[in-house]
Parts: structure tokens; C-alpha cells; sequence
């Protein structure tokens, strides 16, 4: 029993840890300096636009704080390296004047990932309204990116002075105050520090389910599924290492239910009619991305079934079991 | 009446005669994409002396680097029936036919290990059989995967039983296949993937102990007899790393990966050969090209028999590798060495006998009859267009032009080697380069293809006796590939074009007017050019239409007192070079050439006033005796074939060997020659020092090969008071 305390408390320490770790590195990407602002903006009139000659991708930005220096555009480069260049220009909404222009080559662009624009600081710009523009030179139906339709698909970053603030004034507490409220209300900025979490929360819910016996242990399932819903809804980007978490999340659900691994092949099976579906209407990215799932789920089903005929598991869910007990509380 | 034993084999090698052995009994050599083979009995006893030299001929007119005679074995045999007057298509087609039966008998004795029940073996062994990956590799003509995937479910099986019962003969068998499945150089890694999935399958907690010291036994045994019979090539090879054990390059990863996929790779799609026929896939019958997929993991989860938990993870293991290598193909590609497996899409040679084994056993779990006949037909229609014959009657590509390059299906082609035989002979002992060349032809007009074009490597270059074509490849060492990029620069001009020629002693060049020329101009073009003479010869794209003749060639060797120093491109040097006086003799190396050696040195000192009288003798292609008069002081030395480090200069009186071994002309050999003051004449004796290790070893590693054989066929074969 005592063995069994230490082992939970070691396996909640290793969840913790990751989820933890993950979060850093995650902000630590996303924004390396402390003393940066970020603002997502609805950019539903440009997302998914190809960004071709001839087309002006236009959008307004409202600058919520002041020290505007960087607009970051989330692009799709389809996996290619596109030989391009793409001009950027900002000014302020009303105004003639662009206050920055500059051209990119496109082959720099990494795929669903933020570009930014770079430009001197706009000391000023709290509540002001900007337009910015962005045109392709060369771009061709085989060679070019385009806006990417996962929100958000434009930020803003704002760079404040923090080092020259007197730790005694009251400005770098303000700072302090403003940067964890800019942190808090990007709800898509922090979509993925949940996500790396979920094991975790699993781990602890699943103890308190069973022991309260409100619903079948087995239905936590939806738990991540949920998630995931929510960022299909809302059309959240992937977070990085977002596989790695689920595939420890699966893992934890089919030890500690002691489900067999036909379970997996089971999962695995369901995804082959939607790949012939998508096949037969020719979307061959869809038909790839069930066909990844497959994938993962078949890799389970061998390391599981290996793991089973290894240690010569006995006594474990199968398929009927376990899909009839998924919605009925354990006896 | 009592049944004749086998013979419901009967129907599969009747479908092995009506899909395959038929269309291919008609004259020709099989050809498809970029793999070609010796055509005539000449080019069939070029193909098989190759294989007991590590200096080829038949790359740059000026020898080849080191060659990996994996083949050798092969060649050997090929030797054999060159012999007997046979021609090489025949010893194609023979060996072809051979490894088509083989996949079948093989894969069946495989499956009936597991399911034994013949029915299901049978279907089980014909769908390996008429799995894409085998229509891929026929269209490209390549045998050598092919054979891998006849040896492939032996290997399995000897494994398998390895790992339950033990035995001497069977880790023996083991490393006997691997030595034979070397002819394709990825089966190294091939081999051990499937090692280490039939270990996995039998690794248990109970038996760790004994399960492990049986694979740590089986690699061993595997490596050493693998060794054994390739040692004579691999020593020479690992004294130098190759160049072509590199990492893959992005560009590789891409072009590879191209067509195959996660969404390919379940059903044995996305070799690169097989894209048209993907592509031309009927929609109506795209639900059966997931049948066997779907059917094997709908088996696996319905089946309640434990027992089969280990075959089960036997066929998903197999099953994931194409997909596992797919989905790290960038991981794999940054390790080092990783070209060798640069394909990913090759790995569907394992996912095939994955696929096959879980048919298998599918249809040994299934008792319903009317179940089982629904199953074939699925099984059919997944595969239908391949065996169906369209491999080889569809007329025009159904895909865009964009594409079309990618449609190599295979065909017979006559090379006319025959025909030309008689303008060829007198020119037989000289250095002589098929034009156009470059590796890779196109021929204009042959109606044979029912194309505008088709694009094979040069065949008649490779393997013809009389001449020698340019290859260049991303495997091509650095030496190579840049005097293949200037020859092809210079041979834009006849002026650039003969100069080179005759510094790296070319002597007649064979011009093919029917071949979709690597050149702009016109070279045989008699109002510009008296040097070419048409032969009046035009029955095929391959016929030598005209020859021409390049006067005053460097020999083989000469010797040079007033060497220059540049680190000038190739090309840069000829539009400035005089040839009329001295022999050219550049003695830099650009840095880009990226020698281990370094061969390059800006002056050389005390330089000979007038230059030395040679006398050479040819003991053979690796062996020459030099005699070197009227010495007047330090001189280069110049052997005008390919550098190697392997050309070992040796003096004859006191054999010290040379140690100033030099780049020459930025591709040849060179050594300078300090000789004593008392020293008028010098001998020398020049050679390839691997050949000698190669020619000392070989005949142990054919021993220890026709032992082996032996032994396996007594050990393998039941005596009479033995149960089979």
C-alpha cells in the first residue's frame, strides 16, 4: 500500500514536471523577452488567402498599448519552400503615409508558424487604429504562402523599456500588472499550457471518479476529446509537442484501466473509412491526417500488445467490455 | 485416388506464366526506369569481369573509382553462362523468372509456418506476389529487390525458427541470406529490421536470458558470414570510407518522399515507379485498395485466440516499418551513412510480407466459405489493375506532361550491339566514349515504347566491350563529377570538345544521332566538323551514326619537366591551354574537390631540363611496368586515369615505394620523381594496391560461399530415417 502511495506520488511528480516543463519552453518560444506585449487580433477577413500579385492582403490593427514594433503573421508555406518576396507596409489608419516598408523572401517562412515584421517602435500607439499591407512580387500557383486560417493568424508585440525603469517607481509594477493581464486575456496564447496538463488532471480525476462512482472511469476519455473539440471550434492552432502529451495520455488511460490492446486497433480501424472517404473526394490532406492517426494508433497497438506478450499480461479489458462499461457506472 | 502432392500450386504458376513470364518471352532486354543490364554475350562477359576487378573501365575513359562489387556473386554466375555463348538477355530474363517463382515458394513456406493450412499460404503468397511493390520494381527493371523480397520470407522463417528452437545451421542460413540479399545494399539495414521485429516477437520476460543470447549470437553470425563472403570488397572500401556513405540530403528526402506517404504506405503504395498507376487508380475501386488493411486489423480484433498474440505482433511489426520510416524519414535522413537507405519508400519490401502474413492468417481464422470467397474478390479488386496486364498495354499517359517522366513502365529493348559489332572491332583497343552520354538517355522516335521518348541508363555505354560512357550521379565522388560537368560544358564546342578529349587520351568518340543529345552541338555535323564519319547505320535511336576521330591524344602515361600549378576550374584552363607543345600537366587541386589527400603543391623544385623517354608494359588493367631513360632530373610522372589513392607507385630496383603521389589535370594520376644524380633510367612498377588484396581474397570468399552451400543443403536437406 505504502509502495503504491510512493509510486502515485512519483508518477504525479513526472506529470507535473512535464506539464510544467512544456509550459516553459512553450513561453519561452512564443515570447523570450519579459518585456513584450502581445496582442492577437481577428484577422477572419484575410485567414486563408492565398497571397499572390496582384492581391493586397489588407488588414486593421487597434493597438491596445503603446511601443507597437511588430506585427507577426501566421502563414502557410504548404510544406514547400517558396521562392517569393513579399512586401510589407504599415501606416496609420486615414494616413497616406506608410511608415514602414520592407521586403521579405518568402523561402524564410516556416509553415503555420508567426513571421514578424519587424519595424522601429511606435512610442505612441496605444489606442491608435494601423493598416497594414502585404503583397507578393513573384508569386505563382506552385510558389507562394498564404494567411493562415488558424486563429490567431495576427499578432501584435509591443516592446516596453523595462530596463531603464527605476525598480523603485511604480512604472515597472505596472508593467508587472499589465504583462500577466496581456498574458491572461490571450485565451489562444494559453490554449496549449492546458493542453500539457491534461495527463495530469487525468491522473487525479480518474482516483476521485472512481472512488465516487458518479460515472464510469472509462468515460474520461472524452476529456481530451473535449479539448481537442474546443480547438477545432475555435480554430486554435496545434500546440507543439501536442501529440507527445496525447500519447502520454493514452498511455496512462490503457494502464491504469488495464484495457487490451485491440482497444487500440479498435481506434485505429474507425480511422480507415474517413481516409477513403476523403480519398474518394479527392482532400488529400484530410485523408493524410486520419491516415497519422492510424498511424499513432497502430504503433500502440504493437508497443501494447509487445508490452502485454512481454510480461505475460492476463485479465484484461477487451474490446466488448470495454466499449459496453464505457457508459455505465463501475459495479 | 490418392491427391499428387503440390499440386494446387498449379493455378499460381499459371498466373506467374500468364502476368509475367508471357509479355516478357519476347525478344528483347527488359528495361524500365533507370536500371539497365548487358544485352549481348559481349556485353555479358564485360558485366561479369567486372566483378573480379575493383578498377572499372567502363565509368570516364579514364577508369572508375573503387566499385562496390556487391554483385559479385552474381557476376560470377553471369561469368558462367557468358560462357556458354548465352546472351545476356536470356541470363535477365532466367534470373528474373527465377526470383518471381522464388517470391511465391518462398512466401508460401513462409506463411504455412504460421497458418498451416495451404489454402491460406496460397492466396497469402499470391498477394505478396502481386503486391505493388514487386509491379513497382519490375517496371523499373531492378531484379535485385525483387530477390531481396523472394529471400526476405526465408530469412523470416530461419529466424523465426532460430529464435524458438536454436541451432548452428539456422544462424547460418541467416548470415548466408544476408551475404546473397547483399546484391541490394540496403538489405543490410533491411535484414536487421527484420532480425529485430522476429526477436520482438519472441521476447518475453521469461525467456530474456535465453532470447537474448540467441540475438546477440545471430548478429554475430550473421555479420561475420556476411563478412566472410564480401570481405575482398568491404576491406579496400573500409580502409577509405566511400563517398557515397553520406548522410541524405533534403533534396533526397524530398524526391523520395514525393510519392509516398502514411496514406500510401498501409496499402504497399508510394513506390516511386508506381505513380502512374496510383494516379490511374479507378475511384469506384479505391475502397479495395484498403481492403487488406482493414481486413487484418478487423481479424485481429475479433480473433479470441491468445496464442496468436505473438504472430500478431509479427505482422504489425512488419506491417509499421514503411509507415515508421516514413514518419522519421528527417530524423533518419541527418544520421550518418543514412544514403545508403535514402528510399524510404523501399521499406514497403517489408510492409508487404506484413500485409501477406496477416492475409494469411485473416483467411486461416476465417471458417465461413462464402466470408472466404468475398475476401478474394476484395483481395482481386485491391489489386487488380496490376496484375491485370495494363502494366503492359496502356497505351499513353493518363496523367499530366507535367508528370510524365515519372511513367517508366517497363518494355523490351533491343540494344544493337550485334549490328554494330562490325564498325566497332577495329577500334577495339582503344579508349573510345559513346556520345551522347552522361547516364541517363532518352531516345527520340523508338516505336518500340509507343512514346516520344524513353529515358534508360546507357546500357550500350556500361557494358559494351569497345567503348566506356560518362556517369555522373549524386553518388559520384567529387574527381568525377567534375570532369563530367566540364566535359559536358566543353562538349558544347567541337574545339573545347576535342581538346579535352585528347588530354584524357579519348581517342574516337560514337556518336548516336537517334539519342536526345546531353550536347547543344552538333558534332557530327559534316559541314563543320571533318573529323566525324557517318557510318550509315540507322536501324535503332542506339545505332552509332557517325565516328569521330580525336588526333594526337595524351597515352596512358607520359611524363612532364615543366608541370603548372592553378587552381582554375577545368573548364577555365581549356579556353586558355595551348596543347601544342608539352603535355598539359596541372598539378593543383581546387579545394572543393575535397581530397583526403593532399596532392596539390604550388612549385615543384629542381625541375628536369628535357623530358624522359618512357617504356611501358601491361600486365593487366591494375598492373603496369614503367621504364623511365634519359633522366635529367626531378620530372612528373603522369597515369592518365582516374586518381586514386590506390595507384601505388613502386621502384623496381630497391621497391620503395613512391610516396609524391599528385593530382593531375585535375583528374588523373601523377607522380613526381626525384631521382639520384647517378639515376639515367628508373623502373617502375605501377598498381592498384586494393586489387591485389581483392584478387588474394576472393577465391577464400568463393570457398567459403560453395561450403556454405553445401553445408546448408546437407543440414536442410531430411535424411531418410528423419521425419521432414
Amino acid at each position: 500500500m505504502k509502495n503504491h502511495k510512493i509510486v502515485r506520488l512519483i508518477l504525479i511528480s513526472i506529470l507535473l514536471f512535464y506539464g510544467i516543463y512544456l509550459s516553459s519552453i512553450y513561453l519561452h518560444e512564443l515570447d523570450p523577452s519579459p518585456s513584450i506585449l502581445i496582442k492577437g487580433h481577428d484577422s477572419s477577413s484575410i485567414s486563408g488567402l492565398d497571397v499572390l500579385p496582384g492581391r493586397k492582403i489588407f488588414q486593421e490593427i487597434k493597438s491596445p498599448y503603446n511601443n507597437l514594433g511588430i506585427v507577426a503573421v501566421r502563414f502557410q508555406t504548404y510544406k514547400r519552400i517558396n521562392d517569393d518576396t513579399l512586401t510589407f507596409r504599415i501606416r496609420q489608419k486615414d494616413n497616406l503615409k506608410w511608415l514602414y516598408v520592407a521586403k521579405y523572401k518568402t523561402d524564410q517562412f516556416q509553415d503555420r508558424e508567426f513571421f514578424p515584421f519587424g519595424f522601429p517602435p511606435i512610442t505612441n500607439s496605444k489606442n491608435q487604429t494601423y493598416e497594414f499591407e502585404i503583397e507578393s512580387s513573384t508569386g505563382s500557383a506552385r510558389e507562394h504562402v498564404s494567411i493562415d486560417y488558424l486563429k490567431p493568424s495576427v499578432l501584435t508585440k509591443y516592446q516596453y523599456p523595462i530596463r531603464q525603469y527605476d525598480p523603485r517607481s511604480t512604472l515597472l509594477y505596472t508593467f508587472i500588472v499589465l504583462k500577466i493581464g496581456n498574458f491572461l486575456t490571450n485565451y489562444a496564447l494559453l490554449f496549449p499550457i492546458i493542453c500539457y496538463f491534461i495527463p495530469l488532471v487525468y491522473f487525479l480525476l480518474h482516483n476521485q471518479i472512481t472512488k465516487s462512482k458518479i460515472f464510469s472511469p472509462y468515460l474520461l476519455i472524452l476529456f481530451p476529446l473535449t479539448v481537442y473539440v474546443i480547438q477545432t471550434a475555435a480554430s486554435l492552432s496545434q500546440p507543439p509537442y501536442w501529440l507527445m502529451t496525447m500519447i502520454i495520455f493514452w498511455g496512462l488511460y490503457i494502464l491504469i484501466n488495464r484495457l487490451d490492446s485491440k482497444i487500440n486497433l479498435a481506434i485505429a480501424l474507425c480511422f480507415i473509412p474517413p481516409i477513403i472517404l476523403q480519398l474518394i473526394e479527392k482532400d488529400i490532406e484530410s485523408a493524410e491526417l486520419y491516415a497519422y492517426w492510424l498511424f499513432v494508433f497502430l504503433i500502440f497497438g504493437y508497443v501494447h500488445s509487445f508490452l502485454i506478450s512481454f510480461l505475460n499480461l492476463k485479465n484484461l479489458v477487451g474490446v466488448e467490455e470495454y466499449f459496453s462499461a464505457i457508459f455505465k457506472p463501475p459495479r | 485416388m490418392k491427391r499428387i502432392p503440390g499440386i494446387f500450386h498449379l493455378i499460381p504458376i499459371l498466373l506467374i506464366f500468364v502476368i509475367f513470364i508471357f509479355p516478357l518471352l519476347k525478344p528483347g532486354l527488359i528495361v524500365g526506369g533507370d536500371w539497365t543490364f548487358p544485352a549481348t554475350n559481349n556485353q555479358l562477359h564485360v558485366f561479369a569481369n567486372e566483378g573480379l576487378s575493383l578498377w572499372s573501365n567502363r565509368e570516364i575513359p579514364t577508369g572508375s573509382q573503387i566499385a562496390h562489387q556487391n554483385l559479385y556473386l552474381l557476376q560470377v554466375l553471369a561469368g558462367l553462362w557468358a560462357n556458354t555463348g548465352l546472351d545476356g538477355i536470356g541470363f535477365q530474363k532466367t534470373i528474373l523468372f527465377i526470383t518471381l517463382f522464388g517470391i511465391y515458394f518462398f512466401s508460401y513456406i513462409f506463411l504455412f509456418r504460421f497458418t498451416k493450412n495451404k489454402f491460406s499460404s496460397t492466396i497469402g503468397a499470391l498477394s505478396y506476389l502481386f503486391s505493388p511493390i514487386v509491379f513497382n520494381y519490375l517496371n523499373m527493371g531492378w531484379n535485385y529487390v525483387l530477390l531481396f523480397l523472394a529471400l526476405q520470407p526465408l530469412f523470416c522463417l530461419l529466424a523465426y525458427n532460430y529464435f524458438q528452437l536454436g541451432g548452428t545451421k539456422r544462424i547460418i542460413a541467416l548470415g548466408f541470406i544476408s551475404a546473397i540479399g547483399l546484391f541490394q545494399s540496403q538489405s543490410i539495414v533491411w535484414f536487421l529490421i527484420l532480425y529485430l521485429i522476429l526477436f520482438l516477437s519472441h521476447f518475453k520476460f521469461s525467456n530474456v536470458k535465453q532470447i537474448v543470447t540467441r540475438f546477440i549470437l545471430g548478429i554475430f553470425a550473421i555479420i561475420v558470414t556476411t563478412l566472410l563472403i564480401h570481405l575482398p570488397w568491404i576491406l579496400p572500401i573500409l580502409s577509405k570510407l566511400d563517398y557515397s556513405f553520406i548522410s541524405t540530403t533534403p533534396y533526397d528526402v524530398t524526391r523520395f518522399s514525393a510519392v509516398t506517404s502514411l496514406l500510401n504506405s498501409y496499402r504497399v503504395w508510394g513506390s516511386l515507379f508506381n505513380q502512374q498507376f496510383e494516379l490511374s487508380f479507378p475511384d469506384s475501386l479505391l475502397l479495395f485498395s484498403y481492403f487488406p488493411i482493414t481486413l487484418i486489423i478487423y481479424r485481429f480484433i475479433v480473433s479470441k485466440n491468445k496464442k496468436q498474440l505473438q504472430i500478431k505482433n509479427l505482422v504489425l511489426g512488419l506491417i509499421l516499418v514503411a509507415p515508421t520510416i516514413y514518419f522519421f524519414r528527417d530524423s533518419i535522413a541527418r544520421l550518418p551513412y543514412s544514403s545508403i537507405i535514402r528510399d524510404g519508400s523501399r521499406f514497403l519490401v517489408i510492409t508487404s510480407l506484413g500485409v501477406s502474413l496477416g492475409i494469411a492468417m485473416s483467411l486461416r481464422n476465417t471458417a465461413n466459405k462464402k466470408i472466404i470467397i468475398g475476401i478474394i474478390i476484395c483481395l482481386l479488386l485491391s489489386a487488380y489493375p496490376f496484375f491485370s496486364g495494363k502494366l503492359y498495354w496502356i497505351k499513353d499517359n493518363p496523367i499530366s506532361s507535367a508528370n510524365t517522366y515519372k511513367d517508366f513502365r517497363l518494355k523490351l529493348l533491343d540494344i544493337p550491339e550485334k549490328k554494330n559489332e562490325n564498325i566497332f572491332q577495329k577500334y577495339e583497343n582503344q579508349r573510345n566514349l559513346f556520345m551522347p552520354t552522361g547516364g541517363f538517355i532518352f531516345t527520340k522516335i523508338d516505336t518500340r515504347f509507343s512514346r516520344s521518348f524513353w529515358g534508360i541508363a546507357d546500357t550500350q555505354a556500361r557494358f559494351s566491350p569497345y567503348g566506356s560512357g560518362i556517369y555522373n550521379s549524386d553518388k559520384s565522388n567529387p574527381l568525377v563529377a567534375n570532369f563530367t560537368k566540364n566535359y559536358l560544358e566543353a562538349a558544347n564546342s567541337w574545339m573545347s570538345l576535342n581538346k579535352i578529349s585528347r588530354i584524357y587520351g579519348i581517342e574516337h568518340l560514337f556518336y548516336r544521332k537517334g539519342l536526345i543529345s546531353t550536347l547543344t552541338y552538333p558534332i557530327d555535323d559534316p559541314n563543320n566538323n571533318p573529323f566525324c564519319k557517318a557510318t550509315n547505320v540507322a536501324s535503332s535511336d542506339w545505332s552509332i551514326t557517325s565516328i569521330c576521330t580525336i588526333e594526337n591524344v595524351y597515352p596512358l602515361f607520359y611524363t612532364s619537366a615543366s608541370p603548372q600549378y592553378t587552381t582554375a576550374s577545368l573548364s577555365g584552363i581549356l579556353k586558355r591551354a595551348n596543347l601544342t607543345n608539352n603535355y598539359l600537366t596541372i598539378t593543383g587541386c581546387p579545394e572543393y574537390l575535397n581530397l583526403d589527400a593532399s596532392p596539390c603543391t604550388a612549385s615543384l623544385p629542381g625541375m628536369a631540363v628535357t623530358t624522359p623517354k618512357l617504356l611501358v608494359e601491361k600486365i593487366n588493367n591494375t598492373q603496369y611496368l614503367v621504364r623511365i631513360e634519359k633522366i635529367t632530373g626531378n620530372f612528373v610522372l603522369a597515369f592518365n586515369q582516374t586518381y586514386h589513392p590506390g595507384w601505388r607507385l613502386t621502384q623496381k630496383t630497391d621497391n620503395i615505394i613512391v610516396n609524391s603521389h599528385l593530382l593531375i589535370n585535375q583528374l588523373v594520376n601523377g607522380w613526381l620523381i626525384t631521382p639520384k644524380s647517378s639515376d639515367s633510367t628508373m623502373e617502375f612498377m605501377i598498381e592498384f594496391y586494393p586489387q591485389l588484396l581483392y584478387s588474394r581474397l576472393i577465391p577464400w570468399s568463393l570457398a567459403i560461399f560453395g561450403i556454405l552451400s553445401v553445408y546448408l543443403t546437407m543440414s536442410f536437406i531430411p535424411k531418410k530415417h528423419e521425419k521432414p
